[in-house]
């Protein structure tokens, strides 16, 4: 059998929508499914128990909005207790509760998913997508996270993608995939904003390229900012113009205010085109009859939406502001995110820069092309191992990709203060050593508290987990040191190792990483999802994810 | 038959522990900072596991792993004016790999908000030179430090160095 040409999909795991794409005969497409490229990052339990993905889900959302989950990435390798998930379960109507080790679990439609597992379904739904379009089975692909995503976001991810079917052959900086696609690889020393503003999250990244080597000079953001935002001001003009003219408010109605929210977010994506939308929507309280007539110019979006868009401004010059830049100093803007197709968005962005960003890829895509372009990169320079036959590496045009660490990686200290093992932007991989010392007198085992971020204080920062190394040799405090390893891998993926180096036998203890999944319960995940066939051929290439 | 990997990596993995952050660079003990910028990034073109994905076995994974880590760490110390200086000196000593403790230093507040480490030399000399009441030196070097990073803590040394010297100049005039 002739050996097929082997695909690596790149793929964009987004907040709210995701999409893929592969380099076939040296240019990069995005995937599609008659018209759709985009799919809604969303799954449903339909009332027949079946379960709906991406476009589907965001239907079922509209009828049955408890049993819908959509957002898994703000849940995705964090702990249950941690500020951004209490966030969620403030602000979602399905259901999100604690699973094993601290981890975060969702239920609807009468059953429990982990996190992973609601995001390995929108992977799964891709892959299938791309092996649909290709025709053939897709194996390996490049997978992007946001820059700041933290080990245990990382790791979180790559397990996804295992269940899914997929093996990751790296995991990409989303700023990093966005300025690849622009081929800013070819040049030398740039500096790029990445202006990333998406369904439910707002980003900035300002990149250093050079020779080669991407380097995140800063990274800001909020996590809650995006077109959803937009759609709720709009929403809340619809609902303003209904109570005023029916005296009805519509607070209490969830699945009349889902209906309208959808009609927001079609009146808010043709104003990027038109001028001025009109919508009659009928029978608004179904039992009352009762309509609304819409309409919205693109001036009177302007003055809805612009206090929100303004709120990425100061996230810009904070970005600056720690990269150490003036807006001078930078040489490209990137656009990426459905929100950035907003005009007023634009002309936002230019004012911040005083430049005229990038357009020419779909902001939508772009992520997913960068991706593909490194996984075919990727798969194009490795070296040939002729058996007995030695052959060099050959340097041709495509270049290695060299990371860094976007945070730093710290140990608790005593106060509640960090004392940081790994510096950000180093280039990875990295290993650094410390000493420590037992703090109080015949001390039986010490507790290694591991986080990443930038504030000297530890609870400010990402907690990911911790080590524990006991069996010490009871001695005074101070007698007995621990040396504390941290290794980050090529990967980005972090290795603790706590060593004690005074009793004799040395014991290793690796880091328990917290809201992440134990490789025992990783391996129970994957062959109960192969025995369920989840990995295999559906025989049909419908957006239905049978169960 | 086993797959085998380049000769050259071969050579390097059996050499790994006999070779200083020069020799595994294939820099002169000499190169300025420019240099060594370009020769890591030839290594890491060449040697960067990414380019060994289809390697079969972990075992030759380990192998390129271990030497390309080594590369980063002697581009990291060669790097950076401070940690070169503790390596050139303990090289002299035999010492072919700096002491991890120095390695994995500590930066305080001011010098880790500069991600250059050319900047974060010239903000420690200039912050000698402000405790020396040598406010021209500091304002010089803190000037030097801002033509490679716009950084709040250069800023604030240079604007607190200038105003000392002008109140110095008028208390001279006086």
């Amino acid at each position: 059998m002739a050996q097929e040409h082997q695909f690596v999909l790149g793929i964009d795991l987004g907040t709210t929508n995701s999409a893929c794409a592969v380099v076939q005969a040296g240019s990069a497409s995005v995937v599609r499914r008659g018209d759709d490229r985009i799919i809604p990052s969303m799954i449903a339990a339909r009332s027949d128990g079946s379960m709906a993905v991406g476009l589907e889900a965001k239907r079922e959302r509209l009828l049955d909005p408890v049993n819908a989950i959509y957002s898994a990435k703000r849940l995705i390798g964090r702990r249950y207790s941690s500020p951004e998930v209490t966030k969620m379960i403030e602000s979602v109507p399905y259901k999100i509760f604690e699973g094993r080790n601290e981890s975060v679990m969702v239920g609807f439609g009468g059953r429990k998913l982990s996190a992973v597992e609601v995001s390995s379904y929108v992977l799964k739904y891709l892959r299938q997508m791309a092996e649909e379009a290709l025709g053939q089975r897709i194996r390996k692909c490049v997978i992007s996270v946001p820059a700041n995503f933290t080990d245990s976001q990382r790791s979180a991810t790559r397990i996804s993608a295992r269940l899914a079917g997929l093996e990751v052959i790296r995991i990409i900086n989303e700023p990093t995939a966005a300025a690849l696609a622009y081929g800013y690889i070819e040049d030398m020393d740039r500096r790029i904003a990445v202006y990333d503003f998406g369904g439910g999250t707002f980003d900035v990244t300002i990149l250093e390229i050079t020779q080669n080597v991407f380097e995140v000079l800063a990274t800001s953001g909020e996590m809650f900012l995006g077109g959803d935002d937009l759609d709720e001001a709009i929403l809340a003009a619809m609902l303003t113009q209904f109570e005023e003219e029916h005296g009805v408010d519509l607070h209490k109605h969830p699945v009349a205010r889902a209906r309208l929210r959808s009609v927001a977010e079609e009146v808010k994506i043709e104003l990027s085109e038109t001028s001025q939308v009109s919508r009659y929507i009928e029978g608004v309280l179904p039992d009352q009859g009762k309509n609304l007539n819409f309409s919205l110019t693109e001036t009177a979006l302007r003055d809805l939406i612009g206090p929100i868009v303004q709120r990425t401004v100061g996230v810009c010059e904070e970005a600056m502001k720690i990269a150490g830049i003036r807006r001078e100093q930078i040489d490209e803007i990137v656009l990426v995110g459905g929100t950035t197709r907003i005009p007023i968005v634009r002309e936002t962005v230019q004012a911040i820069f005083n430049r005229k960003p990038q357009t020419s890829i779909n902001p939508m895509s772009v992520v997913a092309v960068g991706a593909a372009i490194q996984g075919a990169a990727l798969v194009g320079l490795l070296v040939p191992m002729a058996d007995g036959g030695v052959s060099a590496p050959s340097m041709n045009a495509t270049a290695v990709l060299l990371d860094v660490t976007p945070r730093s990686l710290a140990v608790r200290t005593l106060g509640g203060n960090v004392d940081r093992i790994i510096e950000r932007n180093s280039v990875v991989p990295v290993e650094q050593t410390r000493l420590f010392t037992t703090t109080v007198d015949n001390q039986k085992y010490v507790r290694i508290e591991v986080c990443q971020g930038e504030s000297a204080s530890f609870d400010e920062n990402t907690k990911l987990g911790e080590v524990l190394l006991s069996g010490i040799r009871p001695a005074p405090r101070g007698e007995i040191s621990v040396s504390v390893t941290f290794e980050i891998n090529t990967d980005g993926l972090l290795e603790v190792r706590a060593l004690d180096g005074q009793t004799g036998q040395e014991q290793t203890a690796t880091m328990k990483v917290l809201g992440g999944m134990s490789p025992e319960d990783v391996e129970a995940m994957i062959s109960k999802a192969e025995s369920e066939g989840l990995l295999e051929e559906d025989g049909h290439g419908g957006s239905v994810v049978a169960r | 038959m086993a797959k085998r990997l380049p000769e050259d990596i071969e050579t390097l993995v059996s050499n790994l522990e006999d070779l200083d952050y020069y020799a595994i660079l294939q820099l002169d003990s000499n190169a300025d900072y420019i240099e060594i910028r370009t020769q890591f990034h030839e290594c890491a073109q060449r040697y960067h596991p990414d380019r060994f994905l289809s390697a079969a076995f972990d075992e030759e994974r380990a192998k390129i792993y271990s030497v390309y880590k080594r590369m980063t760490e002697a581009y990291r110390v060669l790097f950076d004016p401070e940690l070169r200086v503790a390596y050139d000196e303990g090289l002299r000593g035999g010492a072919l790999r700096l002491d991890p403790d120095l390695r994995a230093r500590r930066l305080t507040g001011a010098a880790r908000s500069l991600t250059s480490p050319f900047a974060r030399l010239y903000l420690n000399a200039a912050k000698k030179k402000f405790d020396a009441e040598d406010w021209r030196g500091a304002a010089i070097d803190a000037e030097l430090g801002l033509s490679i990073e716009d950084a709040d803590a250069l800023k604030d040394l240079h604007t607190a160095a200038v105003r000392r010297m002008v109140r110095s100049g008028e208390s001279n005039h006086e």
